[in-house]
């Protein structure tokens, strides 16, 4: 038997986010299908082994996420 | 450079690695953690250490030319212990040299303020700020390096410092590394010699009178040798030949922590809980700044008012600025007003209010906490994804954790170690190393397991 069989390498980026936003970053990717794969490997519940070329999609739709989710105050209401 | 600041640099020189916070931290009393933080972001600002994953280090062009200079002084070589500067008897040009440095460094700071990837007409001062890295040329257009935000924003004493730094590290390399040597020399000697007074300059080869109007363009000093002016009133005309300088109160911000210099002379910014910024100012120079971080709402005659938004910071945090950046630049301009009126409330609850120490200690704490922690949590949302490195391998499949835990310990100390983790369940277990080590690692792993 060869015993490097067993061993499995894959490469990638490594990145380190909190879960909220590794939840996201798996939401983004399955819904994006295969033509746009962007997950490699999942490390642990911060660690995850990423596409480098989809690292600026990413920080991009990171970046919507958090322009979706603030109040922007409506300026003709400020007097 | 303070005291303590000039002990950190001394320490980390000869440290053979990146040394933690907590340990700088534990090298004086508990009761200074604090002080010691604020010199080690000063020292980073200045571009003497560097920061790497809440590590600091010596800038290497830094350590090699400090420890050159030590090695030269003990071994009597190449560091010239003497006076470059010899003063000129002669009528003092005080008025004539800060006349020119309010101009010039006026000047530089609205170059700076307005390069925007346009087309600038030449000039020494552009020539001068492009030798200093503090803006660049590309395609013809003149515009902001990632330095020339925070240089705006910086206090005057860190600007004197960046703009001369720049020029000096413009000739690290191992050509220009004795000069390196010389314009340290010179500008420490400058330091301290007083404003307004000509001095002689004893070495007036072409580097360093390339040097002299480099700070003359930007008014660190002032030279009535390069305006033409062949000797100040009053001095022997056999001085007529001599490279003549006179030290500006910029100059002495190389050295002097007391020393003070500002454009404004009182702060003129009040910040509003509700992230409105009122600056009570006309000049255009500190509008252009407040506008790097903050939407102009309205502007009225003695008063401009701007509004912070999550666009303006994360725009100017794009840009180059951090939060440290903006809030300081803040807390270094409020109105007094706001503090009047802290002295106020603190006679009415009847705290004891100490002298200028308390005075300026308690002035940093009216910007108001809400904005504070606003901007430091929209700098963090940036760091919600972290890149620990753009090419590795992450290899599994190992068949023990003790083969995990022998393989994980080799390339650690091979520095191929990236990551690792699942130490407890051999299935889980994961080691990531980076793309260029892999070879390595696999011959490490047949070597392995071949015994």
């Amino acid at each position: 038997m060869d015993l490097e069989s067993s061993i499995r390498n894959t490469q990638g980026c490594l990145i380190e986010v909190d879960p909220s936003i590794k939840e996201f970053i798996q939401h983004i990717s399955s819904s994006s299908g295969s033509s746009r794969s962007i997950i490699r490997a999942e490390l642990d519940e911060r660690h995850l082994l990423i596409d480098p070329k989809q690292l600026d999609f990413i920080m991009k739709e990171v970046d919507n996420l958090h322009e979706r989710n603030t109040f922007i105050e409506d300026p003709e209401e400020d007097v | 450079m303070p005291p303590l600041a000039q002990t950190i640099v001394t320490r980390l020189s000869v440290m053979p690695y990146a040394t933690p916070r907590s340990e700088i931290e534990s090298w004086s009393k508990a009761e200074y953690k604090q002080l010691i933080g604020e010199h080690l972001d000063l020292l980073c600002r200045l571009k003497v250490l560097k920061l790497s994953d809440f590590n600091y280090e010596i800038n290497p062009e830094f350590k090699e030319t400090f420890i050159n200079a030590i090695v030269a002084v003990t071994s009597g070589s190449t560091i010239s212990k003497d006076a470059l500067f010899t003063i000129l008897p002669g009528q003092a040009l005080s008025a004539e040299a800060e006349a020119h440095a309010t101009a010039s460094w006026k000047r530089v700071m609205e170059l700076v303020l307005q390069a925007n990837n346009t087309v600038t007409q030449r000039s020494p001062t552009l020539d001068a700020l492009l030798k200093c890295g503090l803006l660049k040329r590309a395609n013809g257009l003149l515009g902001p390096t990632s330095d020339s935000r925070r240089f705006l924003l910086s206090s005057t004493r860190s600007q004197v410092w960046l703009f001369c730094l720049g020029y000096v590290q413009s000739f690290s390399t191992d050509a220009g590394s004795s000069l390196v040597l010389r314009f340290m020399t010179l500008l420490f000697q400058l330091a301290p010699l007083v404003p307004g007074t000509p001095y002689i300059v004893s070495d007036a080869s072409d580097p360093i009178r390339s040097l002299i109007a480099i700070l003359h363009q930007a008014g660190i000093v002032y030279s009535p040798t390069l305006t033409g002016k062949k000797t100040p009133d009053g001095a022997d005309k056999s001085f007529a030949g001599e490279l003549i300088v006179v030290p500006t109160t910029l100059s002495a911000m190389l050295s002097s922590i007391t020393a003070t210099y500002d454009t404004v002379k009182a702060g003129f910014i009040v910040v509003e809980s509700n992230f409105k910024v009122y600056a009570y100012t006309d000049d255009p120079l500190h509008i252009g700044i407040i506008q790097l971080f903050a939407e102009l709402a309205y502007e009225l005659d003695g008063l401009v008012v701007s509004q912070i938004t999550p666009h303006s910071i994360r725009d100017a945090f794009h840009h180059g600025l951090s939060a440290s950046d903006i809030i300081r630049y803040l807390e270094a301009h409020v109105h007094p007003a706001i503090f009047a009126r802290l002295l106020e409330d603190a006679k009415e609850q009847g705290k004891a209010v100490a002298s200028e120490s308390a005075e300026q200690g308690d002035r940093l704490k009216w910007i108001p906490d809400t904005v504070k922690d606003q901007i430091c949590l929209w700098e963090q949302e940036r760091h919600r994804v972290k890149v620990l490195s753009p090419s590795v391998r992450a290899i599994r499949g190992f068949v023990s954790t003790e083969e995990f835990g022998r393989l994980r310990k080799w390339a650690e100390s091979q520095g191929y170690l990236v990551f690792a983790t699942g130490e407890d369940r051999v299935q889980d277990a994961v080691l990531v190393v980076t793309e260029a080590s892999f070879g390595d690692v696999s011959g490490m792993i047949r070597k392995v397991r071949g015994r």
